[in-house]
């Protein structure tokens, strides 16, 4: 069970970790094709936030580790276009099949980011695979280590 | 951190170590959808379906015949039998030892005083007169053919015209043979040099085809250091060495790695043969 499952939020919280959200895909829209803005971006408002409540960093922490999981094969794909564009490496079916891959794993992300921002509005838990219980042994670890 | 662990070992394995696990196992969850939608994907023949590789070899094949054409214009191409004989004799002595289809390379020789030889689209070496005749054995030749071989092997050409022309103007010459775009590349090709990197590598495969063809690769390294010492007097002629800069340092590298153990070359010609090839260099001016 996540840290979260019983955590009683407040709206501001709510709307903090709402715009923790938000602010990964604004900068997704603003950074395209660099794959490092909107890892920035994350990366600015956890660090802005993690001396907030538990709710709050828990969500900028999933956003977090979300973004760095899709940045790097987001880079591997960016620096794989730029061997082909201005390097030796040419068009290729795994250089598509690649393409199509990290394409719609961003997809998927935004769907989900958009999705999440809306439910921790409303003060509803998202927990997402993987990421979800990766954030919790992360606030859990934390909260640990804190206590002690 | 041993004290945090050893105290709290069972709020740990509650708290810490099934987080873990489930954390883990969801990760290789997530790590196989990932490389099987890619290894699936990857299977699926993309350049056939979208025509990519058609369409580029095509394109490749149509610009190559378009500069040919526009070479001839202003310089003779010499296709006499007992030259071509000669080339070809050449071109599969190297082709087959190193698994290349000779029909897919064609040489052509220029009569032009430039010493020069160049790859171009479609896979096709220009060699101008003026650099054979300042060839003193076959291998020097062979040196410089496995160098614009490994150029076309390596896609070097269309790449470069790609990167200093574009798609778009390379998809309008092969449909309507602009004659000052075909000028352009026909400059670009053969004088000035490929990227350092690429001219490296192009100087290693070539070492490797003359190797497993038993052609000694000490000639391409003559060619390079003759062509570099001749530079200095006659910059303008020299068109091949001027093109590829750091020629004493490239020779070096190349008979740095040739391989010492290996001595089982033989000759690529007959005398004779040679002859032909050098009488055809030296007369027509």
């Amino acid at each position: 069970m996540s840290i979260l499952a019983e955590y009683a939020s407040n709206d501001m919280e709510r709307e903090k970790a709402s715009n923790g959200y938000l602010m990964s895909l604004l900068a997704v829209m603003v950074g395209l094709p660099l794959p490092i803005v909107n890892l920035l971006a994350s990366v600015i408002f956890y660090f802005s936030n993690r001396k907030s409540t538990l709710f709050v960093r828990w969500h900028c922490t999933q956003t977090l580790v979300s973004q760095l999981t899709l940045l790097i094969v987001n880079a591997i794909g960016f620096s794989w276009t730029m061997s082909i564009i201005f390097g030796d490496n040419m068009l290729s079916n795994e250089y598509i099949g690649y393409v199509i891959t990290i394409f719609t794993f961003n997809v998927i992300e935004f769907i989900f980011t958009i999705n999440a921002a809306i439910k921790v509005r409303k003060g509803q838990h998202v927990e997402w695979w993987f990421w979800g219980p990766l954030t919790d042994l992360i606030c859990r670890t934390s909260g640990q280590k804190t206590k002690e | 951190m041993p004290h945090f662990w050893s105290k709290n070992k069972g709020v740990t394995e509650h708290y810490i170590l099934f987080p873990m696990k489930k954390v883990f196992f969801q990760f290789l969850v997530l790590v196989i959808l990932f490389l099987t939608l890619f290894g699936g994907l990857s299977s699926i023949d993309f350049m056939k379906y979208w025509h990519l590789q058609s369409i580029n070899r095509r394109t490749e094949d149509k610009i190559g015949q378009l500069v040919i054409d526009g070479i001839k214009k202003s310089n003779k191409e010499i296709n006499n039998d007992s030259v071509q004989v000669v080339l070809n004799t050449i071109k599969s002595r190297i082709c087959i030892a190193n698994s290349i289809s000779p029909a897919d390379i064609a040489i052509h020789l220029v009569r032009s005083d430039e010493v020069n030889a160049f790859a171009i689209p479609g896979h096709h070496i220009i060699i101008y007169t003026g650099l054979i005749d300042r060839c003193d054995s076959v291998s020097e030749l062979c040196g410089v053919i496995g160098h614009e071989m490994g150029h076309i092997q390596l896609n070097h050409v269309m790449k470069r015209l790609l990167n200093e022309l574009g798609i778009g103007l390379l998809a309008a010459v092969a449909s309507n043979g602009n004659s000052a775009v075909i000028g352009q590349i026909i400059k670009i090709l053969s004088s000035t040099a490929f990227a350092r990197k690429q001219e490296s590598e192009a100087d290693k495969i070539s070492v490797r085809y003359l190797e497993q063809a038993h052609i000694n690769p000490k000639g391409f390294a003559n060619i390079m250091l003759k062509l570099a010492d001749m530079h200095a007097g006659i910059p303008k002629e020299m068109e091949w060495i001027s093109t590829h800069p750091d020629s004493k340092k490239r020779a070096d590298t190349i008979l740095s790695i040739i391989h010492a153990d290996q001595s089982n070359y033989t000759p690529v010609l007959t005398g004779s043969e040679w002859l032909v090839l050098k009488n055809t260099a030296n007369s027509g001016y």
